[in-house]
Order: C-alpha cells, then structure tokens, then sequence
C-alpha cells in the first residue's frame, strides 16, 4: 500500500489531485467513503422502509460497550473488532428475538436495549480508565480519519463485499417483506429470517463504519441518505440510487470539511449529509409544487 | 373482467415459526458467535508476548509510535529534544516568555546550538507561536532527512485546571501552569510547512513516545 499511497501523493503534488492527498490517512478515508457509500446508502432505504432507524442507533451505541468489552478482553485499541463484532451481533440477536416476542411497542424495547447497552458501556469505560488514557478511545465515539489502518480498510472492503452480495441475493425478497410481510410469506420469504438476515448485515456494517463515522453519529448515515432520496426519488430504483449518490456526497464532503477545519470526520459527514437531506427537502416541494400546477393543465 | 375469473387462486398457509424453534435458531447462532469471537481473541498476540514495550504499543494510535523502534540517530535526536524541552520549560517559569530559539542556542542548549560532531542533516530551528499553541520547528537541509517539532499548548485561563498528570504529555512549570507537550516527527523534512502546527497528526507528523501514552487520572 506504501507505494500507492506515494503514487498518489505524487499526483498531489503534481496538482492532479487537491493538496491534501499527499497524506495516506487521507487517500485511506476517501476509500473507506467509496467502500461505504454503497453499502450505507444500500441499506439506509430499507432501513427507512423497515422503520430501523432507531434500532441503528441502538446498534451505534452497543458498538461503544463492544468497544470497552474488546479493550478489557485485551485487545489492541486500534483494532478491538472481536469485542465490537462479538457483542453488537450478540444485542442484535437478542433485540430482534425480544421485538418478535414481546407485546410492547418495538421502539420501546429498543429503547430498554439502547439504554442498557449504553449504560454497561459507560461502566465499562471508566474501569478501562485505569488502563488506557480515554483521550485515545475518543476516536471510537466521534470518528477520525486519522486511526483507520490498511487492516480496516481491508476488512472494511470484505465485509463490504460480503454484505453487497448477500443484499443483492435477497433485495427483491427483502423490499417485498418490507412493504408487506404477508404478502412476502405468500411469495416464498421467511419473514423471521430477513428480519434477523437485515438486522445482521446492518450490524456488520455498522461495526465496520465505526472508525470513520464514531459510534455516536453511525445511526445517522443510515438514515438520512434514504431520508434524503425520499424527497426527490419517484420509483424504487430512484430511491435506491439516490440513497447511494447522498451517502456518497456526504461521505466526501463531510471527509473535505474535516480535513479543513479539523473537526470529527463523523460530525462533519453528518453535517454534510443533513444539508444535503434539507436541499432534497427544497427540491422535492419545488419539484411537486410544479408538478400541481402542470397537472390541472393537463 | 374474464382475466380475473381465470386466474389461479391458490391457497397459501403462512405458518409461523414456532417461538420455541426459533429461540434454539437464536441460541445456536449466538453460541457460534461466541465461539467465533473466542477463537478470534485466542489468536491475536497477547499484550504479555511483546513484553512491557509490546504492551505499550497495543495503547498507540496509528499516528503514534515508541522511539525505541526508531534508528539510533533518531533516538539521540529525541533525546535531546526532551532536554531542550526541559530548559526551555525553565526558561518560561523564569523569564514568563518561550524563549527564542537564538538565546537557547547561546546556553549550548542541543539542537538548538549545532554539535560540531554531528554528521547529520543541519537543522534550521524556528519558535513560532499562536494563541495557545508554541511550536519548535526543525527543517532539515538535506531531502531525506525528517523534520521535528516539539508543541506545547498552554492552558486556556478560561478552562477549569486540569487534575496534573506525571507522565510524557503533561509538564507543570514552577508557578503550576500545566502545558500540553509532545515531540513529533515528520519524514517529509524539507516539505514541512512553516505554519503553526495545532494538530500535527493531521498534516502527517508522527507522535513520538518514550514510554507510552499514560492512563486517565
């Protein structure tokens, strides 16, 4: 990797690239946005379609206890991925078993997850204190560029690639189930399973986007590219599309304005991806307004 | 009208999957999960393989690193920086300023005045400062040598004062000031900006640590 990260310095220098390329953290982040956009932006419309967006979040927050727990097994800070894999996927099999058997409100059995989660997490963060300064673990909750590695790039393109595939195999069955559950049994879909099959694959996502995203603002890039692309999508494929193209505009964006000003990249993306969510919301009026006033007409 | 009377209708059972059935599905996977992760954390190197100074590395960020992994010369150079860093902290308590890089170099304080003995690169050392960020630059002449900082950040008077930490980050002068500092690395030596540097990890320098990034308070 060290001599692509100097072929694309010297593109930099040279002025065919902006002047912050020079820097492999850099070159690395803006891989990480092209691996994730599609994943992400993937995702985020049936995470929307199937009313998960706080259940995300949950997931976000039980990345930090996964953290915590994979500092305190002995795992290296940079890389505690048996922890944060471990006990996301662990809370998802528990939160979807718990919502599909229980008669309360699926928002508010999520909500008695996320505040467990969180609460074991901040306990377990104190005790982790006394071993590491928590300076070092703030990368973990807001994102930075500058900690993700040639290992989590890997990683990040193979579970990219392992939840493309699974997505693309069991998208039409997976949207049929989101519309309508009963009308997917009747077509052949095992409802149980694509709901525990998406909830999985959100959470390997989630774990994988934590370095550059931090686990207080993931929630948000699975939510607000979909959000987004509702307000100007007509049509499935349009929705799905733009889902992609926002999560990656706010990718790069949100990862220029950090650079820049040297702020959080998870802040900065979340920034940039909710300007873009209130531009859609001024073209989708503008759009529909032009719309009313055609129609009559016609 | 005849299109609907034609079509097939069929009836489908939607049986729901036993919750007993599926709290074993649940419990096998999690089991699985379980035992994937153990299998994960029993082959990752363990922080006691590496001795003290692995431990230690398993704490850096990417942008950090142990001066004992570097060559000689940089250990010297590192060493000496923490000196200059010392006397210079002295300085402060005693005159209330940084002090210029020309008047260290009149003590003989090293880097700032040249070792005669020393084959290395020769180093152009400038004080820059802004705000609460002071910076000790050091641009070499020669294209393959790297530069050095040394940054010191001054506590904000408007802040609460920080609990005091004996470590390599965290200095207290005579009058109780607590700074801030660190000494950094950048192997692009010549290509270094000259503006103040805030947040060196991003523009590519390399922390470096003696010991280790310390515990909390």
């Amino acid at each position: 990797m060290a001599s692509f990260y100097a072929w694309v310095g010297e593109l930099a220098q040279q002025g065919w690239l902006p002047a912050d390329f020079q820097y492999p953290f850099l070159i690395r982040g803006f891989i990480c946005v092209l691996i994730l956009a599609p994943i992400l932006g993937g995702l985020s419309h049936l995470v929307v379609t199937r009313r998960m967006a706080f259940f995300s979040a949950a997931l976000g927050q039980a990345a930090l206890t996964g953290v915590a727990i994979g500092l305190l097994l002995g795992e290296p800070l940079n890389a505690p991925y048996g922890g944060m894999f471990g006990f996301c996927l662990l809370t998802t099999l528990g939160m979807v078993y718990v919502k599909r058997h229980a008669t309360l409100p699926p928002d508010s059995l999520i909500g008695v997850f996320h505040a467990l989660t969180l609460g074991l997490g901040l306990c377990l963060l104190v005790l982790l204190t006394r071993q590491f300064n928590v300076h070092q673990v703030e990368s973990v909750l807001f994102g930075s560029l500058l900690t993700v590695t040639d290992g989590d790039l890997i990683l990040l393109l193979g579970v990219g690639v392992l939840v493309a595939v699974l997505l693309i195999r069991q998208y039409n069955k997976l949207l049929l189930d989101s519309l309508s559950p009963p009308l997917a049994s009747v077509a052949g879909a095992e409802s149980a399973f694509l709901e525990y099959f998406f909830a999985i694959l959100l959470t390997l996502s989630i774990v994988v986007s934590l370095k550059v995203i931090g686990a207080l603002l993931v929630e948000a890039l699975v939510l607000v590219p979909a959000a987004s692309a509702r307000n100007i999508a007509q049509g499935s494929r349009q929705y799905f599309v733009w889902s992609v193209v926002v999560a990656f505009l706010a990718g790069a964006g949100g990862l220029a304005v950090s650079t820049k000003l040297l702020v959080p990249t998870g802040g900065a993306v979340v920034l940039a991806a909710s300007a873009i969510f209130f531009l859609t919301l001024a073209i989708g009026r503008l759009t529909r307004r032009r719309g009313s006033r055609v129609l009559p007409q016609a | 009208m005849s299109m609907a009377t034609s079509a097939v209708v069929r009836d489908v059972e939607i049986a729901a999957l036993s919750p007993r059935t599926e709290l074993v599905a649940v419990i096998r996977a999690a089991v699985a999960i379980a035992f994937g992760v153990w299998l994960y954390l029993a082959n990752q190197p363990s922080a006691a393989e590496g001795g003290a100074s692995g431990a230690r590395a398993r704490n850096l960020l990417p942008f950090q690193t142990l001066i004992q992994n570097r060559s000689v010369d940089e250990q010297r150079r590192f060493r000496t920086l923490q000196v200059a860093l010392i006397e210079a902290e002295n300085l402060r308590s005693n005159a209330g300023r940084w002090p210029e890089v020309a008047e260290m170099a009149e003590q003989g304080i090293e880097p700032f005045a040249v070792d005669p003995t020393d084959k290395g690169a020769r180093y152009t050392w400038q004080l820059q400062r802004s705000g609460l960020y002071v910076n000790y630059l050091g641009i070499p002449d020669q294209a393959d040598a790297s530069a050095w900082l040394i940054l010191v950040q001054e506590p904000d008077p408007s802040l609460p004062t920080e609990p005091y930490q004996n470590d390599e980050e965290h200095a207290r002068l005579v009058d109780g000031t607590l700074l801030h500092v660190s000494i950094w690395q950048h192997a692009n030596g010549p290509r270094v900006p000259l503006s103040v540097v805030r947040v060196p990890q991003a523009e590519g320098w390399t922390q470096l640590f003696a010991v280790g990034p310390s515990a909390g308070p």
